[in-house]
């Protein structure tokens, strides 16, 4: 058990490590000027391309990509070439029909060889396994998702990744506003918070090896190992819970009592049958009413009490 | 709570200041500051459930997005809803391509009820207690102090998440970095808290549980980048702890027939133990080869290990209750080693044809001891012996899944693609009715391009799942006594009922149709539907879940009519359907006739309907200076329960439907001052209506063995205007 004088001591030293970084950050900010957009005028497609054509990208200078300092930047090699290959036909003779590579569903460019360009730079980390993920397997391009020449890219954004998820995942997106859900229209929460779009070694794209394991990422008190484990909870969370969103309190999959006796069926009342007869103003079951099973069975995901084999203690 | 959101909020502003001053002196580009105020109309927990604006009044809106870039070095801070309990800051600060350093906050509240009523002292505390000259009885009826006894508890719960790490970038396509993260959850949540146990002789209260939660996570990791080659070894450490190991509560019953007399008040309590230390360690590799041009070679491998060796309470808090026989050992030694494994191999040999082929491991070996315990029922008679139903096994469940999965795609003319793919799914389990399942699935799609003029697409899935023996009786036997056992009539020798099949390992046929359309006849104009249909059935269940659907129907429309006007409107429905079986029986001599009558069976029909309604537009740059924008959304969900009977039982009752309806309406108005400097007004109107028996008309006396809390079910009307400026520097 920790005290509550070490947390507060980690607080303190936590925030005093905060100012210092800003600090610090302050001064170097303090005492350099910020440099001048790149040279533009040395790249011949801004003669023709920039902010005021059918797609503005100047704002591409805005971004990592841009950065010459950074030897593995596109712009620290052949510029826009780097990516959008070789212009050489197209400036001479500028028409969309010699237009080198371009990018996005709607390019007549095939996916791979869009995303090809991509991962020849970004096929480490969390890309590793796109090649024969789900979203590769679906056609999807790098581009559907990212957005180069923008200030601000909302796949990079944990307020708006959902936004993108969702173009394409619109059941999820209604799920996402049940009454019981994760604090994703919030913004306090993405879909990147559990899956890896670009292919996770998990299920269903999740960005661990195991669904439970992505639970225990944020509820790490239903981790256990527990005295009296309850077998689905120790096998999959999803067999109950409903994670993009449900009718029932916290995101059940169905309503007690009905939801535990889909598995239980002892004598007595697990068997019972229960139905407006246990509610008021005909009756009063306590099976029914309020936490339903949960009134009496509270320890649900397990159990550390010898006392706890039914899930009481 | 209310003491760490004032430090945070203080220190997030200072930091916020600090920043916004040294963005300046930096010449920063592509920054903004966003600072205002929002009135919100109305106190409701369920409105501002995640966000903190549960309370009327003014609040302080606050928004930050400094950045400053001098050639390859950079700091960004970002900072939202400063103002807020839901507030997030994030810094960070590096030099692109060779290292970076980061720091994080981020709060989040969790308002539960606002409604809800105990009769206890000391909530949010370990120890709970009774009012002075509280007047028990067996059951609420008696308790003539309850409902004057009881007193305002907030159901909340807010987490803080501090994180900070550094990564750096070496030669030779190596990089390392490390993090820390550190969770703090704090708060009440509701409990329900029993004294006694099954047998007809339990009484219950809802408690507040304290919630006091820290969990530290530490990562390190090592990669490797090159042009055919890359891999990452990594290592995350997980420690979970609770400040607090128990629950204890003064029993608020008079002693009942099968509780001991100290049992009940003034000297009966109860105590239940929270949740408990935990550890968890992950060692990763994960590799990545490129053969050739078209092939690829992926390997992701993880070794973890789980354990948990709190402390055991002992079997009963109440000390006139008999303890005869000890604990078998003094905390649980729990253990268990995880590994998983996914091997990929994928594969583009031709313009026209790509496949791919997976192996999944998913090993779970529960390594904890086994001992018997013989448990005390809800701290509330003596320990019985080793004959008695108290007498159990705990039972350490593994588990291992062996997954194998091939999947092609083949480009047809007219950007149409015919996938196909076929997934064998093996699962082994321990103390389990079912020793192994095996799924076979197949899917086959036929699709055109998504954003071609005319795009579609129809897939359809079967998958068929079989398993072993069910044995029901199996858990009953490892988990009661054999000197229980044998004190038991043969032929009712089970806990579930023999013919129950849990549908997690039931056999099963799964069908799934679906359906998409989009159309693109401009490039303004952009329209998609898409449908489908999901069939279980639990093809050899007589009782437990039957079978399920679930279909749905979405459709969803952009229009851009002008250049600076954007509209959109999205609707889905979603339906599920489920029916279920059960058979009511006793145990005692009734037991076999009962267990064996079909006149006990009852039946449950569920039906969940979801309605998800959204349209809203935008106008940019109006006259060079103004921004318009309204948006609409509904949410409704309806729920309906029909329980039908066997002759041989009482007839069943209807049940209300369940339902609840969200509308969400904002309109805002965006005025350029400057280039540099924005206005925003906005309105915000938030109506929202539940209805669910279980909480309508449920006070805390309404259950004859269970005190309540009483809590409503969530309703509000909030209306919230906002006026923010927006600064770009």
């Amino acid at each position: 058990m920790i005290k509550k004088s070490e947390s507060v001591l980690f607080n303190l030293s936590f925030w005093v490590v905060l100012l210092f970084a800003f600090a610090s950050t302050y001064v170097i900010a303090s005492t350099t000027e910020a440099s001048k957009l790149s040279d533009n005028q040395k790249i011949p497609c801004l003669d023709c391309h920039d902010n005021t054509s059918e797609f503005p990208v100047l704002s591409i200078f805005n971004t990592k990509h841009a950065v010459v300092a950074d030897k593995r930047t596109p712009f620290a090699k052949d510029a826009c070439q780097t990516c959008h290959g070789d212009a050489t036909e197209h400036m001479k003779n500028p028409s969309k029909e010699n237009a080198p590579i371009q990018f996005g569903m709607k390019s007549k460019v095939p996916v791979a060889q869009q995303n090809k360009v991509c991962l020849g730079c970004h096929e480490a980390g969390a890309r590793m396994s796109w090649k024969g993920s789900a979203h590769e397997m679906a056609g999807v391009a790098c581009a559907t998702c990212h957005t180069l020449h923008a200030n601000e890219s909302k796949a990079l954004n944990k307020r708006t990744q959902s936004e993108i998820c969702f173009e394409c995942h619109q059941t999820q997106r209604a799920q996402a506003y049940r009454p019981s859900a994760h604090p994703i229209v919030q913004g306090k929460m993405s879909c990147l918070g559990c899956h890896e779009p670009h292919g996770g070694s998990g299920p269903k794209l999740l960005n661990k090896p195991t669904l439970n394991e992505t639970c225990y990422a944020c509820h790490a008190e239903k981790r256990g190992p527990f005295l009296w484990e309850h077998q689905p909870v120790r096998e999959d969370c999803s067999i109950c819970h409903l994670p993009h969103g449900s009718n029932h309190d916290a995101l059940l999959n169905a309503k007690g009592p009905w939801l535990c006796q889909q598995c239980h069926m002892e004598q007595y009342h697990p068997s019972g049958a229960y139905s407006g007869t246990g509610i008021p103003p005909t009756g009063a079951a306590q099976q029914l009413l309020a936490k339903n099973c949960m009134n009496c069975h509270p320890q649900i995901h397990g159990s550390n009490h010898p006392s706890g084999a039914r899930k009481t203690r | 709570m209310k003491e760490h959101q004032t430090k945070d909020f203080g220190i997030v502003l200072l930091t916020g200041l600090f920043l916004t001053g040294s963005a300046i002196a930096g010449e920063s580009r592509f920054s903004s500051v966003t600072v205002g105020g929002l009135y919100t109309s109305s106190d409701s927990f369920k409105f501002g459930q995640y966000t903190g604006l549960e309370k009327k009044g003014g609040h302080f809106l606050a928004d930050l997005d400094a950045k400053w870039r001098k050639e390859s070095r950079y700091w960004n801070l970002q900072g939202s809803n400063l103002g807020f309990t839901s507030r997030n800051i994030t810094a960070e600060y590096g030099n692109q391509g060779s290292y970076k350093l980061w720091v994080g906050y981020d709060q989040l509240p969790r308002f539960q009820t606002e409604s809800a009523k105990t009769i206890f002292s000391g909530a949010g505390g370990t120890s709970l207690t009774l009012p002075a000259g509280w007047v028990s009885s067996g059951t609420t009826a008696g308790m003539t102090g309850l409902l004057g006894s009881l007193q305002s508890v907030n159901f909340s719960q807010e987490r803080r998440r501090y994180d900070f790490g550094l990564s750096k970038i070496f030669s030779h396509g190596l990089d390392v970095g490390v993090g820390f993260q550190r969770d703090i959850k704090d708060g009440t949540k509701t409990f329900g808290a029993v004294i006694g146990n099954s047998g007809g002789n339990p009484r219950a209260v809802i408690i507040p549980e304290p919630v006091d939660y820290v969990t530290d996570q530490w990562a390190a990791h090592v990669g490797y980048t090159g042009s055919r080659a890359q891999a990452r070894i990594s290592y995350t450490l997980s420690r979970f702890e609770d400040r607090n190991t128990a629950l204890t509560w003064a029993n608020p019953f008079s002693a009942i027939s099968g509780w001991a007399s100290a049992a009940g008040y003034s000297t009966g309590q109860g105590r239940v133990a929270l949740p408990p230390d935990n550890r968890a360690h992950q060692l990763v590799l994960d590799i990545g080869y490129n053969v050739g041009n078209a092939t690829r070679i992926t390997a992701n491998f993880a070794k973890g290990r789980m354990t948990q060796d709190e402390d055991f309470l002992p079997y009963t808090v109440n000390p006139a209750l008999t303890v005869t026989t000890p604990l078998p050992r003094s905390s649980l030694d729990g253990k268990i080693n995880t590994t998983a494994l996914m091997f990929k191999l994928a594969s583009q040999p031709s313009s026209r044809f790509g496949w791919t082929t997976h192996y999944r491991l998913d090993d779970r070996r529960n390594r904890t001891p086994i001992a018997q315990y013989i448990y005390i029922g809800g701290d509330s008679s003596n320990q019985g012996s080793v004959t008695s139903d108290k007498a159990r096994t705990n039972m350490p469940y593994s588990f291992r899944q062996n997954q194998f999965k091939v999947e092609g795609d083949y480009h047809l003319p007219f950007r149409t693609h015919l996938r196909g793919s076929y997934v064998l799914d093996v699962i082994n389990r321990t103390f389990s009715e079912v020793k192994r399942t095996r799924e076979n699935t197949y899917r086959l799609e036929l699709k055109r391009g998504a954003l071609d003029i005319f795009g579609g697409g129809i897939y359809a899935v079967i998958a068929k799942r079989n398993g072993t023996v069910y044995d029901a009786t199996l858990p009953y036997y490892d988990s009661y006594s054999p000197e229980y056992i044998n004190t038991v009539a043969a032929n009712v020798r089970f806990g579930n009922h023999p013919l129950m099949r849990k549908f997690p390992f039931a056999d099963r046929l799964r069908k799934q149709l679906g359906f998409w359309a989009s159309c693109t006849p401009r490039s303004t104009l952009s329209v998609q539907a898409n449908t489908s249909f999901n069939r279980e059935d639990y093809t050899k269940t007589e009782i437990g879940l039957k079978d399920g659907d679930r279909s749905q129907v979405t459709l969803d429309a952009i229009y851009t009519p002008f250049r600076y006007v954007t509209t959109h409107a999205f609707y889905t429905n979603e339906l599920f359907k489920t029916n279920q079986r059960g058979r009511s029986y006793s145990g005692g001599a009734v037991k076999p006739t009962q267990s064996n009558d079909p006149n006990r069976n009852w039946w449950q029909k569920r039906r969940d309907w979801n309605n998800t309604f959204g349209v809203g537009g935008e106008l940019t740059g109006l006259r060079d200076r103004y921004d318009i924008g309204v948006e609409y959304l509904y949410a409704a969900s309806r729920g309906s329960i029909i329980v039908t009977t066997g002759s041989a039982l009482t007839p069943a009752a209807v049940l209300p439907l369940l339902s609840s309806k969200l509308h969400h309406v904002e309109l805002y108005g965006k005025y350029k001052v400057t280039e540099a400097l924005k206005a925003k007004l906005s309105y915000y109107h938030d109506r929202y209506h539940s209805r669910d028996w279980a909480y309508d008309n449920v006070n805390a006396n309404t259950l004859a063995n269970v005190i309540l809390t009483g809590e409503e079910n969530a309703r509000y009307l909030v209306n919230s205007v906002g006026l923010s400026l927006n600064y770009d520097f």
